[in-house]
């Protein structure tokens, strides 16, 4: 698949988020609030990007040669958390800003399933290096985008009447519904030769 | 605000919490028997998991705490997986890599149980596994509607010569395909909490 592919394919047509509902949690918890939704986002983006790289290394020079496949899950768990404690260290070593941006949210992190998701379906469809830290990087930045479209939706419904027993969580889950659906046109609009 | 109302809003934004923890589990849950058997492998990791990491963990810090409880995890996700492909190997294949994605799920729900003393390992074991039914029965609510609107079946366990398998006719001829996508999946769980909320609406509880 080409990197315009790859690109096209996780932030719009198969947007992890709101096409195979990974990541959801912190993507609802966050429903009212653009900041929050920036600042777990760039954390994703950041982590996301590292981990992709670091867990394809895993596959092909550790598991794979040792016939260990099966055990991806715990691997890639144990580097997705070894990647976000590590990313929070630097930031805190480096630039207070950073850290004061992504520390509230390494926890979100260190288990976001949108992370492992993309990682596993790096090594199923056979991601090289490249394409695996492009892949990473596409499903974080449609995180970044859900994210932000549903915060938007959130603040605005704030303002509007909603039924009683549809307010909070009910309402948001029903807004990331019609956002999904809107979603799914996507996937007839990439061209064949660009999704490979 | 009175404090009951506060018990009642906490433990109502908790299950919303917890079924959202496991939202990888909530895309899959296209038919009652994967709801089943997605609900019975939540609630197994989530309290052994609970037991080891009391035991193996008492003397370690929060943080050691916590990426021992995400390495438990990952271990009893992937046994659950191994479990699952020789018990019900069709399951398994409708699951995919799902399962164990739900694995983050586990730590995000079991997270504040992992990190407290093995001495209130009774108490803090029966909320876990009162979570994990939660969770096992969320799935099955929204997993039967999205199968009933999707298939026109409903589809649970098969006990002797009952297939396990109940047929709605009406539905079955006019299947809403969007009912298994994961914005069904969304839509569905959404009405079904206004839905619940609505009945203790109605029952005064709020």
């Amino acid at each position: 698949m080409s990197y315009v592919g790859i690109v096209a394919t996780f932030v719009l047509a198969q947007n992890l988020a709101l096409s195979r509902l990974l990541g959801l949690c912190p993507l609802v918890a966050i429903s009212r609030s653009r900041e929050r939704a920036l600042a777990i986002g760039c954390g994703i983006l950041f982590v996301g990007s590292l981990t992709g790289m670091a867990t394809w290394a895993v596959e092909r020079l550790v598991l794979a040669p040792l016939g260990l496949g099966s055990l991806e899950m715990v691997a890639f768990m144990l580097v997705l958390a070894g990647v976000s404690r590590s990313m929070e260290a630097l930031a805190r070593a480096t630039s207070p800003i950073l850290h004061a941006i992504l520390a509230p949210h390494v926890e979100h992190t260190m288990t976001n399933s949108a992370i492992l998701g993309v990682c596993l379906i790096a090594v199923e469809s056979g991601f090289g290096v490249m394409q695996s830290f492009v892949a990473a990087l596409a499903a974080a930045g449609g995180f970044c985008l859900a994210a932000l479209i549903l915060a938007s939706i959130g603040g605005k419904l704030e303002l509007e009447w909603v039924p009683r027993p549809l307010r909070g969580a009910p309402i948001a889950l029903v807004s990331a519904g019609l956002l999904a659906l809107a979603f799914v046109a996507f996937d007839g609009m990439i061209p064949a030769g660009v999704a490979g | 605000m009175d404090a009951p109302a506060v018990t009642a809003r906490q433990k109502r934004v908790s299950l919303v919490g917890l079924l959202l923890g496991v939202s990888p589990a909530l895309f899959v849950a296209t038919r009652g028997v994967n709801a089943l058997a997605l609900g019975a492998a939540i609630l197994a990791v989530l309290a052994l998991s609970t037991v080891l990491v009391s035991l193996i963990g008492a003397s370690m810090s929060p943080r050691g705490r916590l990426l021992l409880h995400i390495f438990v995890v990952a271990v009893l996700v992937t046994g659950a997986d191994f479990a699952l492909r020789a018990l019900a190997p069709a399951v398994r294949r409708e699951l995919g890599f799902y399962l164990q994605l739900s694995a983050s799920g586990c730590v995000i729900v079991g997270r504040e149980a992992a990190q407290r003393p093995a001495r209130e390992l009774g108490r803090t074991l029966a909320q876990v596994v009162g979570a994990g039914l939660g969770i096992g029965l969320s799935l099955l609510g929204v997993a039967c509607v999205r199968e009933a609107l999707g298939y026109g079946t409903v589809t649970l366990v098969p006990v002797g010569s009952f297939r396990g398998v109940f047929r709605i006719a009406p539905l079955a001829r006019h299947p809403a395909a969007v009912a298994l996508q994961a914005a069904g999946a969304l839509l569905i769980a959404g009405f079904l909490l206004g839905l619940a909320r609505l009945v203790a609406l109605r029952r005064g509880k709020t």
